[in-house]
């Protein structure tokens, strides 16, 4: 395809414009502002067409970016170009409520359908997105995009497959991730469900495990130690009491025994004393003539003998008495000691047998106890295990999950098959192209699984970003180009290539214009820079110049 | 001698637990089992026979204590029972230390025993479960006394047992009445003295059609018995026949007509058949979420005919992926990514 004649009749700040290129390269020069991204939008407007989406704040769609700065309704143009020899002219009106396309071949005059496919017969089957992804290299699409990877697989598989009608392969992948993504979700949410209910389960499992060690220990030993306390004490208690009593009237016995003892011997030693002294002053004094003082002293004598008589009976007396006594009370004492502890024994049998009873009726308590709640607990892991099974609705999102993969692998297993051919023979192309740009630098351009672009020198593999912002900008545009190539095998179509040599130096761009010039294709080169003409003229390589201004 | 032969109660059961009507369903089970004492009680039963599983778990004392208090309205009904495979008889289960009423009796030994009621002339012979998984042939070569005493074995096997326990070759037993507990669909097995007696009322939605109990009579001229429905609950198949032009709602109307005609005690496990309506799946969660609906089951199959889209996209991705998925082993992922592909490459 070759445009011949350009007609902007109102489309953006241009308006009444009318432009008649070569069939060979074009520069469109201008300075900033001067209208080179209207006229290239206009190019894609016309030839496919622009529609009007729905209204987006914040979004700037291309209807609105380039709707006539004139206003009103009037948003439109022609454009004539020859197919195959043949001469069309292509009018469009864009505004929406008046939209309208009319394609007329002017040979015979005849009005062709746009409706019915006419036009993308003529474009050979090219899709806008195709074309903008590679012959129409705007500015800010230096790089390819990942859109461009999906629209080669899409091509090499229906190329290599063939058939009627496309196959949007990248549109099927797409839909297949979403559903695995939607079944992923809903899987997932079933499966948090069932974990919550499994860990309201696990904790009411720790608390019965603990409700069930604590039954055990508790029938093991809590019980009888509780009992035994009890007795202990008791028996401490009524010993006790007795002892002390006993053992304190001892003592107090045992002194008065100790006192009366004394007592008695002291009586015996005036008894003593009183006699001696009596019998000595009788044969003094007495005998054979007795003076009255010494027969008081006599007296006196007498009677301190008869005190210490009349004692010692006295404290003998007592002491024996209280010697009685204490026997008594200790044979008493032996006799209630022996009733009593038999007493106690008798107490202690039935209190036993009762505390057996009470024990074994708390015992089977607890027995009783400790069953339900080692029941309860096995229901409970039960029903634990049964919730760790997934349920079925999990089941069922899971198997989605999983065809969902199977499908997306199978296919991009086919498709990889089925494009290998087709992909070397682009791989050759792109690879012929690289080498002329850069005088046979690079000369091995390859494409990865998913269609990403590498470069193989000296048996390493290295991505476009890794290189130099000129040399990656060189193989884009060998892809594209090659790749456009594929796409347009009978008809080519116009390049647009818009600054697309910035940041390619003087002899990179040498060899791009000479590669260019020597395509047989129409070539729109928009460029703010003189240097792209200044190259070309002293190259002799002939060339159309657009100067637009403003 | 009159009797009843109920099976897997499964007191305690929770069937359709995430329906809003669980907590309802909870209480299916008591009132099913005390509908069956009181019918005991009016119509004079002599014998209530329980072919295990009368709780869904391992029973707690406070359960069987409310049973105890059930067997207690009937003094003058003998009861018999062994535990099942869901409240086997383990060695801290409830039932060891659990003390019935007089009219109660547990076949608790660990071979097959029997019990013999003098009044009745009728010797029950039985064997509960000891652990979840039963011995097998347990009930090979049983010997049984021959002095004009009636003979009912109460005997049971889980599902999962299919192979080691089959009623079918008892059918000319020595039993007069053989009260059996094993799927829970109730059937009689071609005569009547040989009876899987079901569940008394389904435990879950999978177990459609009708559930109860038999009731019956030994007498000289041999062994009556017939089924005696419950109707609590009853799970009812819907099958619907979707096609290309089906909606969501037109489904859900006529879910709802059929639910309304229907009786109370009726849920539904609705089964949609047919073609999938392309592009678009039936949501089945809004029909699930419908009142008296238990499942849904999608049995829809999308309408490709995988042999003609072969022969014509032959050469082509379309054509290679189904072969490459035909050769894969046939199962449901394989089968569902077949037509999630082949939908997803003929899409616009």
């Amino acid at each position: 395809m070759k445009i011949t004649e350009i007609q902007i009749k109102n489309f953006g700040k241009l308006h009444n414009i009318n432009i008649r290129p070569l069939s060979g390269i074009n520069v469109i020069y201008g300075e900033n502002e001067t209208g080179k991204s209207t006229l290239q939008q206009f190019i894609s407007a016309m030839l496919f067409g622009m529609e009007k989406p729905q209204e987006r704040p914040g979004k700037i769609d291309n209807y609105h970016q380039y709707e006539p700065w004139t206003g009103g309704t009037y948003y439109a143009g022609g454009l004539k170009f020859n197919v195959a020899g043949k001469d069309f002219l292509l009018e469009r009106d864009f505004y929406y409520k008046e939209k309208s396309t009319r394609l007329v071949n002017q040979g015979d005059l005849e009005e062709l359908s746009v409706a019915q496919g006419d036009l993308e017969m003529l474009l050979g089957g090219m899709k806008k997105e195709t074309y903008e992804n590679t012959f129409f290299i705007g500015q800010e699409a230096v790089e390819t995009e990942k859109e461009f990877a999906d629209i080669l697989q899409n091509y090499f598989v229906n190329a290599s497959l063939g058939g009627e009608g496309d196959i949007d392969l990248a549109g099927a992948r797409r839909q297949l991730q979403n559903k695995r993504q939607e079944a992923e979700q809903k899987y997932k949410e079933k499966q948090a469900e069932r974990k919550e209910i499994e860990e309201k389960l696990l904790l009411e499992e720790k608390l019965l495990k603990k409700d069930v060690e604590r039954l055990k220990k508790q029938k093991k030993d809590g019980y009888q130690a509780l009992i035994q306390k009890d007795q202990n004490n008791m028996f401490l208690f009524e010993h006790d009491s007795n002892q002390m009593a006993e053992y304190l009237r001892d003592i107090r016995q045992q002194r008065q025994q100790k006192e009366y003892h004394i007592k008695f011997a002291i009586s015996l030693f005036l008894l003593a004393v009183g006699l001696a002294a009596g019998i000595w002053n009788g044969m003094e004094h007495l005998f054979p003539s007795p003076v009255a003082g010494w027969i008081m002293l006599e007296v006196a004598l007498g009677c301190l003998v008869l005190t210490g008589v009349a004692g010692a009976v006295l404290w003998f007396g007592k002491a024996r008495q209280l010697k009685l006594l204490r026997k008594q009370q200790e044979e008493e004492a032996e006799e209630m000691r022996q009733n009593t502890s038999m007493e106690l024994e008798q107490q202690k049998n039935t209190k036993q047998q009762k505390e057996q009873a009470g024990k074994e009726a708390v015992e089977e308590l607890l027995q009783i106890q400790l069953s339900e709640k080692q029941a309860e607990l096995m229901n409970l892991q039960e029903e634990l295990e049964e919730c760790l099974q997934p349920t079925e609705q999990e089941q069922e999102y899971e198997s989605q999950v999983k065809a969902c993969e199977l499908a997306l692998g199978t296919l991009e297993q086919l498709s990889q098959e089925a494009y290998q051919d087709t992909r070397e023979q682009l791989e050759q192309e792109m690879s012929r192209i690289l080498a002329e740009l850069t005088n046979g630098k690079y000369n091995k351009m390859s494409l990865d699984a998913q269609m990403n672009l590498v470069v193989t020198t000296e048996k390493r593999r290295i991505y476009p970003w890794q290189l130099s912002k000129g040399t990656m900008e060189q193989m884009y545009l060998a892809l594209r180009m090659g790749a456009g190539g594929f796409f347009t095998k009978e008809e080519s179509m116009p390049i647009v290539l818009d600054e697309v040599f910035s940041s390619f130096d003087e002899k990179r761009l040498e060899g791009a214009l000479q590669w260019l010039g020597k395509q047989n294709v129409q070539i729109f080169l928009f460029t703010c820079q003189k240097r792209e003409m200044d190259i070309l003229e002293r190259k002799g390589i002939p060339f159309g110049k657009i100067m637009l201004s403003r | 001698m009159k009797f009843i032969h109920i099976a897997d109660v499964h007191l305690g059961v929770k069937p359709d637990k995430d329906k809003a009507w669980a907590k309802e369903r909870e209480e299916h089970s008591w009132q099913a089992f005390r509908d069956v004492i009181t019918k005991a009680k009016e119509e004079q039963v002599q014998l209530l026979l329980i072919a295990g599983n009368l709780f869904h778990r391992q029973p707690l004392i406070r359960e069987l204590k409310e049973v105890s208090r059930e067997f207690s309205r009937i003094p003058n009904t003998q009861v018999a029972l062994i535990a099942g495979d869901c409240d086997y008889l383990g060695p801290s289960s409830c039932y060891q230390v659990f003390t019935w009423g007089e009219n109660v009796h547990f076949l608790k030994e660990k071979k097959i025993s029997y019990i013999e009621f003098e009044e009745l002339r009728t010797r029950v012979y039985g064997l509960s479960y000891w652990r979840r998984e039963m011995v097998r042939n347990q009930y090979d070569n049983l010997q049984v006394k021959k002095d004009g005493y009636y003979n009912i074995l109460l005997a049971r096997g889980a599902d999962r047992d299919s192979t080691s326990f089959r009623p079918g070759i008892w059918k000319n037993s020595v039993f007069d009445y053989m009260a059996l507990g094993y799927t829970h669909k109730p059937k009689q097995m071609d005569e009547p003295k040989l009876a899987v007696s079901g569940a008394l009322q389904p435990i879950n939605c999978k177990e459609t059609g009708e559930h109860g109990y038999f009731m019956g009579e030994l007498g000289k001229d041999g062994c009556k018995a017939d089924f005696y429905p419950i109707q609590y609950c009853q799970y009812v198949p819907m099958e619907l026949n979707v096609n290309q032009d089906t909606t969501e709602d037109e489904l859900k109307r006529a879910v709802s007509e059929q639910i309304e005609k229907a009786p109370a005690f009726h849920f539904f496990k609705i089964i949609l058949t047919g073609v999938c309506p392309s592009g678009l799946s039936i949501d089945t969660e809004d029909l699930a979420g419908m009142e008296r609906v238990a499942q849904v089951v999608n049995q829809c199959q999308p309408d490709y005919d995988f042999e003609k889209l072969k022969l014509r996209y032959q050469q082509q991705i379309l054509g290679r992926y189904i072969e490459a998925l035909e050769k894969m082993p046939q199962n449901e992922i394989t089968k569902k990514a077949l037509c999630y592909g082949v939908e997803a490459l003929l899409a616009e």
